[in-house]
């Protein structure tokens, strides 16, 4: 081995340009053993950058989606509640309609609880879900169905009890109302009245809802279109019966028109309440696949979650062998360093 | 022989020690001086075995200080490089921190997508303005950066420049003392060396230089290209610092001996470290975020919804200082990220109105053929999808931006940059650190080679002391020798 020269610059400069290499890697190991990630995660990552960008995206994407089919869900279960309010009151007016048809009871009880319910129905179908009208359709700013009965504008009212008076010559609450046949009462119930119900009339008079569907987007490639409205068949059947009690002249029929009257009413509700719950089928199906569709992304979540921790995240355990490791070669370079300097031959001369 | 003569030859080596202690104390005082080398002093047997101080002789060892200075300028290159891109960390450093414009284009989907599910919210409608504003300002300021860090780094060019054409005056002066000195032959020029070394080390530092020694000690400096530094006198080195530096064209250009640098090629050192951050990363790094905001206005654009389209497509929520027309596609359009900014149409605040977010109508609101929503109802979110959608949709992007062209939307370009441009950042880092190894290396081992050795020197003084203390022994020898040959005589 040669001995060559060493100048005393060199010795010193290469001890310090050690020290501060460690100490600078202390630095930002210390920093990763506190906040478990690289300490500069773009330096670290390269062009893996845009991956982990991706995966973030990924993730604050689905965080938004599943936050919006939370309010999905919410519209959805609104009109589901709604829905079997509905059923109900179509149920309870079958009965009322029965039993008044067998017992011959009062006809007015018939146009009460008629009266009440369509109060119910407006009530129900304005439902709103985070300030939305449910029943709305794309139309949701206002109310979709007004209370036939007590609307000040009296806009359905009117026209019904028009086709009424265009039908028979005299309005529903008339006298002459008791000389209406079944045959004439059953074509008014099968036509022009029907015809109330039917766009665009129905448009018009009874509903301000929207056909068109919603588009709901529940997944990050997955868009479903939520089409129920107020505009339903088995809204409009049920309506139609209920108001059918209140202004067709019931009170004023015959026994025997009556008789054909209430079984047409008894029959149409009984329909409506099978359309409405299939209305339910409906939206609960859409209600099944958003909530697949936020448990699937919550799954996918967790997958990116790991992406993100995997390329951002340092292995602490690791880091903090490693911290120790520095810590005790600062030590020794501080020591080494310390007797290095002290040592000289002037100490000894 | 005689008693004068050895009474002579003790005088002479006092004289000689007392030289040579001051070669030794000459040395300890620039232990530190990084550019020192160490002296000998040269001493030859005169008439009569006396001795002289023919000259003073500094180390050299060509070898390793060529490979010192290469290694620096190598150095200097990378750091200057890694620290330009450090300043720029801000436009897409952390994937965590959500300042990048590719977090900022999540942000405002994710605004849309909350749109999507409560369109008739109002607030919901401002959430998406709030975000599209946010992106607009985030391209802004990431442009703006790029621009100022652009300036920044012409400027600093423009000083290495200058500190370089003083550093050559100053070697011409040192150079004409040596040259001279050595044609006369001045033999005390170890000092003169020293400094002329100490000259090229800080102009590696700034180019990548070669030295070439001709035989009259007179040194020739050239750039590692070849091209002429300094013969002599210094070459010409033209720069204009203060023309301006503009988005998407290089900066003023560096002419050496008349010869254009390209994107500091062959030049080296800081100055060329600057010139490629200045003509490739961040001219690059300029460019793409104009194709981002190109992508954005071309994502939001309104078509002509009537049934026979005639109406362009126009800029909607997202629009330039050339808009409402849309800049021309496929190609980047310079400036771009900086005039981004949201439609006044959208905001409430400017006289627009937030519905035309969900309904359409941004672009012309007195063109009824740019309204989405037919039948106007609150709950409509066709168009709110239709946005989230043509963020993701593929896009045709200018090639010349640095990156490979890749299909996807303007989501994925921008997060495709940012992972461009942290590569970027982390191997300028690591070449930085690796040639800061190296050049520590070669310089300590160019130090420890001619580099002063403080036991060294002290163990040599000791061994001058001692001669001295010989000598004048000798001396006062001699003298008592005189004293009694004159006492006996007398």
């Amino acid at each position: 081995m040669s001995i060559g020269p060493l100048s005393t610059l060199a010795m010193r400069e290469t001890m310090r340009t050690q020290l501060l290499r460690t100490q600078q890697s202390f630095d930002q190991t210390t920093r990763e053993v506190a906040s478990g990630r690289h300490h500069d995660v773009g330096l670290v990552l390269g062009s893996s950058t845009s991956r982990a960008i991706n995966a973030r995206q990924m993730v604050s994407d689905i965080d938004s989606i599943l936050d919006s089919n939370t309010l999905t869900n919410s519209r959805l279960s609104t009109a589901q509640s709604a829905l079997s309010a509905a059923v109900e009151i179509a149920n309870d007016f079958f009965e009322t309609v029965v039993s008044i048809r067998q017992s011959g009871a009062d006809r007015g009880l018939m146009v009460a609880d008629a009266r009440n319910m369509l109060g119910t129905m407006s009530t129900l179908l304005s439902a709103t879900s985070n300030g939305a009208y449910v029943f709305g359709g794309a139309n949701a700013g206002k109310p979709p169905f007004a209370d036939y009965v007590n609307d000040p504008a009296q806009t359905a009212r009117t026209a019904v009890t028009g086709a009424f008076t265009a039908e028979f010559g005299f309005g529903p609450d008339d006298p002459q109302a008791g000389q209406i046949t079944a045959a004439q009462m059953q074509g008014y119930l099968g036509g022009s009245y029907a015809a109330l119900f039917e766009d665009p009339a129905w448009g018009t008079s009874f509903s301000s809802a929207s056909d068109g569907g919603i588009e709901l987007r529940i997944a990050p490639h997955e868009v479903a279109t939520s089409s129920f409205n107020a505009n339903d068949k088995g809204i409009r059947m049920l309506v139609s019966t209920l108001v059918a009690a209140v202004d067709a002249g019931a009170s004023q029929l015959d026994a025997e028109t009556f008789d054909v009257f209430a079984s047409t009413l008894a029959q149409n509700v009984s329909a409506a309440a099978s359309e409405i719950t299939r209305m339910q089928s409906r939206i609960g199906l859409l209600q099944e696949r958003v909530t697949e569709a936020s448990e699937r992304m919550s799954l996918g979540r967790g997958m990116f979650e790991r992406t993100i921790g995997s390329l951002e995240n340092v292995d602490i355990g690791q880091a903090s062998v490693r911290l120790n490791e520095l810590a005790t070669q600062l030590d020794t370079s501080y020591a080494v360093t310390a007797r290095v300097q002290r040592l000289s031959i002037l100490n000894y001369l | 022989m005689s008693l004068t003569l050895a009474y002579n030859i003790a005088r002479s080596a006092l004289t000689t020690s007392a030289s040579r202690a001051n070669v030794v104390s000459n040395n300890v005082a620039n232990a530190d001086n990084p550019d020192a080398a160490r002296k000998t002093a040269l001493v030859a047997t005169g008439v009569g075995g006396t001795s002289h101080l023919v000259g003073i002789a500094g180390e050299v060892d060509r070898a390793l200080f060529d490979r010192a200075l290469e290694s620096n300028a190598a150095k200097s290159q990378a750091s200057a490089l890694s620290q330009v891109l450090e300043q720029l960390a801000a436009v897409a450093g952390d994937p965590e921190a959500g300042g990048s414009p590719a977090q900022l284009i999540g942000g405002l989907k994710a605004a849309l997508q909350t749109a999507s599910s409560a369109s008739h919210d109002e607030a919901a409608l401002q959430g998406v303005l709030t975000a599209a504003d946010a992106l607009a300002r985030g391209l802004n300021a990431a442009s703006e950066l790029n621009q100022r860090v652009r300036s920044q780094t012409n400027a600093e060019l423009g000083s290495s420049i200058t500190e370089l054409r003083a550093l050559l005056e100053d070697i011409e002066d040192v150079n004409r003392v040596i040259v001279g000195g050595t044609a006369l032959g001045d033999t005390n020029l170890a000092d003169d060396v020293d400094r002329r070394n100490g000259l090229v080390r800080s102009i590696s530092g700034l180019v990548d230089v070669r030295v070439v020694m001709r035989g009259d000690n007179n040194m020739t400096l050239y750039l590692a290209n070849g091209v002429t530094l300094f013969e002599t006198s210094p070459r010409d080195i033209a720069f204009d610092a203060s023309a301006p530096v503009l988005p998407g064209q290089p900066g003023p250009g560096l002419r050496i001996d008349g010869v254009p640098a390209q994107l500091g090629v062959g030049v080296g050192g800081k100055i060329g470290g600057l010139m490629i951050a200045r003509d490739n990363e961040l001219f690059k790094l300029g460019r793409q975020l104009d194709e981002i905001a190109r992508g954005l206005i071309v994502s939001t654009a309104e078509s002509d919804q009537s049934s026979a389209a005639t109406l362009p497509d126009l800029a909607g929520l997202l629009t330039y200082g050339g808009g409402p027309a849309l800049p021309p596609s496929g190609v980047v359009v310079d400036g771009l990220a900086g005039s981004i900014r949201v439609n006044a149409n959208a905001d409430p605040a400017r006289g627009g109105a937030l519905n035309r977010i969900r309904d359409g109508g941004i672009s012309d609101p007195g063109a009824p053929g740019y309204n989405y929503n037919g039948t106007s109802g609150l709950a409509f979110n066709g168009r709110l999808i239709e946005l989230i959608d043509s963020l993701a949709s593929t896009q045709q992007f200018d090639p010349a931006t640095g990156l490979a062209s890749s299909p996807g939307g303007v989501q994925q370009y921008a997060s495709t940059s940012a992972g461009w441009l942290n590569e970027q950042r982390r191997t300028s880092s690591e070449v930085d650190e690796n040639q800061a190894v190296l050049a520590d290396r070669a310089l300590g081992a160019w130090q420890s080679r001619v580099g002063v050795n403080l036991d060294t020197e002290l163990a040599a003084l000791i061994a001058l002391e001692r001669s001295y203390q010989a000598s004048t022994r000798l001396i006062s020898s001699v003298n008592s020798m005189f004293d009694s040959l004159l006492d006996a005589t007398r």
